[in-house]
């Protein structure tokens, strides 16, 4: 029989291996443990400002965090302790049982007032057909499969005052109406806070004629599966394994090929090109969904031999990429930009957006998840544009 | 950074008590001095210099007011001048603490808990000038007392006549040790499951609009808001505890469990006990001591007092310890034995409800806030239970049941009960039980980093 004394031994060793195994481990094995990072935590660069008002400490804080091989273990022992005590909404995800949803952080109207003030200064300066498009989150579009005592807020009120505020020009497109009309299709992925292409499908086919084109059937399209094994955001946050993965789809329009030339401006002003529509070296990464217009940048550009020859400036955030598929059949020249990845690098975001001239566009949208509203200080950048 | 900071727990924490260990008893103290300098300076590296001039100050401040003892007026003059001075550190600090603060046009980080630190300087320095003991020789002991870093967060509050035996010799073995991480895994499970959990309870409330709340939503904030208080103060000093003991130092108990107090006094008196006990111990005119009813009661007044400057001195919290000291008067005076003539567990649910309204006043930001909340408690919305309440006593239910077996006595009374019937059973199951809840609450810790606390 165990002596007490050994029981106490061994209880302080087994307490110190806990706290010196990930050190250990993340000293001397960094690579060897596999970890799923859709976007991979970066050691912050040293800067002594940052240093001063204790940000570098928190970014050092959180990179250590996510780096440790424990973490994402812990990160799914706590989602199931959360489901077993009865909550289902654990990390800001609501947790279903065939998707995850992110639970929606909605702008107040003060902030809907700035952003709609800021679009319509910009509508008085450019002086071109303004297109504005929110789309509800995931929330609001599969509200039947939260428990009933679950809070959501309104966000078809929230969507109305905005457009309300909009300058009378702007044409309103309407993403709630076709997306809770189809009831069996996957609008939104069951584990990241995106559209699919089929969602992006839906709002198309049913805004595109407001855009001025016909918009291509489901027939036209032969759509591929390009990925059955996509874990996305949400999942990040929960590592909840309940959930059957993603897949993948590209529409690929089958009346012509269409051909594309992209080039991805990062916040660095340092460009990438490539030949196709779709980046297919991201299959190979975890953020397959990047796939489909690829990764985040502020700037991307793409030329194609769309048989009309009309342009369009786009303004969204990472939602637009699942759309691209569709506009490249009815524009010659798309732009979208990134208001959010604009100033994450030190890069001025004058010199950046010089780049756009929005005379060349036809028709300039605005295409936002109606969460993304509430970061009204991107809009500020829409001044940028104003003088080009 | 905080004692639940990922930084601390799985870097610093190992290669600290590797070298602590290591290094003879001699550099111990100079271990820990080093380690406690960097845990505070993490964060917030400017205020580090201060930090450690001003102890440098009060340790040169003991050796002046010893050598002044045959000359009592000029030591009576010199000892006011370095306590109005310590409270002029003080003071500077909650400026700072609660006001964004720039050098040069940079913003800077918030300094670091110097509250403990100041309390150490003025005891070390009361204790020499009412000559209960004399100024410590070494400074690198002084500052072991002054800024060891499982104190600096939120305590205990220790007299340095009682605490300065330790500094110079202590005593390390499995079962101090073995004590020690039990004690700390019992704060950090505190800190990390109950308080970090409760609080986004409190948080997802006062997020809605307060003077439409429900009823039950709103007494649910309120006790999140007590749980949370609590659970927070009580899991930081039992991790600084249990680090103590695993350093070789006993530093004293700060809390007993809040609800089986049957009364306001009962429950004061197990409330941040450490710190009540410094104010009694160094707030006490001898003009006011045994003089009756009245000049006691001046003497709680001037403890309250304190006690509010010491956790930020906000109208509101001025306004909660006054409700408190009023309380815990008319008890006194009126109500004393009307009181004891009740059942036990009326007496502990009136004494919960009263403590309730006043922590609630506590936390609230304004005077005007506090009086919104306790309208929306009393049912100014007109509504009793509502889809939120719902959401609410679902999603934390579990959570409030847990804070509350361990804010009361019934879980230290099982678990004794289970030790006294089958103590090899529960020799066996205690440390596999105590790592697993460790292991459990690194689980929420990982996740809640960046969470705010309400303390």
């Amino acid at each position: 029989m165990l002596k007490p004394l050994y029981i106490k031994r061994l209880l302080i060793s087994l307490f110190f291996i806990i706290l010196s195994c990930p050190m250990i481990i993340f000293i001397y094995f960094p690579n060897q443990i596999d970890k799923h990072f859709l976007v991979k935590p970066q050691l912050p660069a040293f800067n002594l400002d940052d240093i001063l008002n204790g940000e570098y400490q928190s970014k050092v804080n959180e990179y250590l965090n996510k780096n440790l091989f424990i973490y994402q273990p812990l990160t799914f022992l706590k989602t199931n302790i959360d489901l077993m005590t009865g909550k289902f909404l654990t990390n800001d995800v609501y947790i279903t049982s065939s998707s995850l949803i992110d639970a929606p952080k909605l702008p107040d109207l003060d902030s809907l007032k700035r952003t709609s003030n800021l679009i319509n200064e910009f509508m008085q300066k450019v002086k071109k057909p303004v297109y504005s498009l929110i789309i509800p989150t995931n929330a609001q579009i599969n509200s039947s499969k939260l428990p009933a005592y679950a809070l959501l807020d309104d966000e078809t009120e929230l969507i109305n005052n905005f457009n309300n505020s909009l300058d009378n020009r702007t044409v309103i497109l309407d993403a709630n109406t076709p997306l809770t009309s189809m009831k069996n299709i996957t609008a939104y992925y069951n584990t990241d806070n995106r559209l699919t292409s089929f969602g992006a499908f839906l709002i198309y086919n049913y805004n595109m004629k407001q855009l001025g084109a016909s918009p291509a059937s489901m027939q036209k399209f032969n759509i591929e599966h390009v990925a059955d094994d996509f874990y996305g955001t949400l999942f990040d946050r929960t590592f909840y394994t309940g959930v059957n993965p993603d897949k993948i789809d590209f529409f690929h329009y089958n009346a012509y090929d269409i051909t594309a030339n992209v080039v991805q401006t990062d916040s660095c002003n340092v460009s990438v090109f490539r030949n196709t529509l779709y980046d297919y070296s991201q299959l190979e990464n975890i953020d397959k969904a990047n796939a489909l217009f690829g990764v985040n940048a502020p700037i991307k550009k793409m030329q194609t031999n769309a048989k009309r020859e009309h342009n369009i400036l786009i303004f969204a955030d990472h939602n637009i990429d699942a759309f691209m598929q569709f506009f490249a059949i009815h524009y010659n020249n798309i732009a979208v930009v990134n208001l959010l990845e604009l100033d994450s690098c030190n890069f001025s975001v004058e010199e950046l957006t010089k780049s756009i001239d929005a005379g060349l566009y036809d028709k300039i949208l605005f295409a936002y998840g109606i969460g993304t509203l509430a970061n009204s200080e991107q809009f500020e950048h829409l001044k940028c544009f104003m003088n080009n | 950074m905080g004692l639940t900071n990922i930084i601390f727990i799985f870097f610093i924490l190992p290669i600290f008590f590797l070298i602590y260990y290591i290094a003879p008893s001699k550099w111990r103290n100079i271990v820990l001095v080093l380690a406690s300098l960097l845990i505070l300076g993490w964060k917030s590296p400017i205020f580090l210099p201060i930090i450690f001039n001003i102890c440098l100050l009060n340790f040169w401040f003991g050796f002046l007011i010893f050598n002044l003892r045959t000359n009592a007026p000029l030591k009576k003059g010199v000892y006011f001048a370095i306590i109005i001075f310590n409270i002029i550190a003080f003071l500077a600090y909650l400026v700072f603490n609660f006001n964004s603060f720039k050098l040069f046009g940079q913003e800077i980080a918030k300094p670091v808990m110097l509250s403990f630190c100041i309390l150490s300087n003025i005891s070390y320095v009361t204790d020499i000038y009412i000559k209960r003991c004399r100024p410590q020789n070494s400074f690198i002991d002084y500052l072991t007392y002054a800024i060891m870093f499982p104190r600096m967060f939120l305590g205990p509050a220790v007299c340095y006549y009682k605490f300065n035996d330790q500094l110079r010799e202590r005593k390390l073995n499995s079962d101090i040790t073995a004590d020690g991480i039990n004690l700390f895994i019992c704060g950090f499970a505190k800190k990390c499951l109950l308080a970090d959990n409760i609080v986004k309870m409190y948080i997802f409330i006062i997020d809605q609009n307060v003077s439409g709340l429900s009823v039950v939503t709103a007494w649910l904030g309120a006790i999140a808001i007590f749980f949370n208080l609590y659970f927070v103060l009580s899991g930081y000093i039992d991790m600084a505890r249990g680090l103590g003991k695993m350093l070789g130092f006993n530093l004293p108990i700060n809390f007993r469990p809040p609800l089986s107090a049957r009364s306001i006094t009962n429950f004061i008196r197990r409330f941040n006990i450490s710190i009540i006990h410094w104010f009694k111990v160094y707030i006490n005119p001898p003009q006011l001591k045994n003089k009756g009813f009245l000049f006691t009661s001046i003497r709680v007044c001037l403890i309250g007092i304190a006690y509010a400057l010491f956790f930020g001195g906000t109208a509101c919290q001025f306004l909660a310890v006054f409700y408190f000291v009023a309380l815990f008067l008319i008890e006194k005076l009126f109500l004393f034995d009307f009181f004891k003539s009740l059942p036990t567990f009326i007496r502990n649910i009136i004494t919960f409800i009263l403590v309730i309204f006043g922590v609630m006043f506590f936390e609230q930001g304004s005077v005007g806030k506090g009086i919104n909340y306790l309208g929306a408690m009393f049912g100014t919305s007109g509504v009793f239970i509502d889809k939120t309440s719902i959401f609410l006593i679902i999603s934390f239910g579990v959570t409030i049941i847990l804070c509350w077996l361990c804010a009361s006595s019934i879980l230290k009374i099982r678990l004794f009960k289970i030790k006294r019937k089958y103590k090899t059973f529960y020799a066996v199951s205690k440390p596999i039980c105590l790592l697993i809840l460790f292991v459990i609450s690194l689980a929420f810790c990982s996740t809640n980093q960046g969470i705010i606390s309400l303390v």
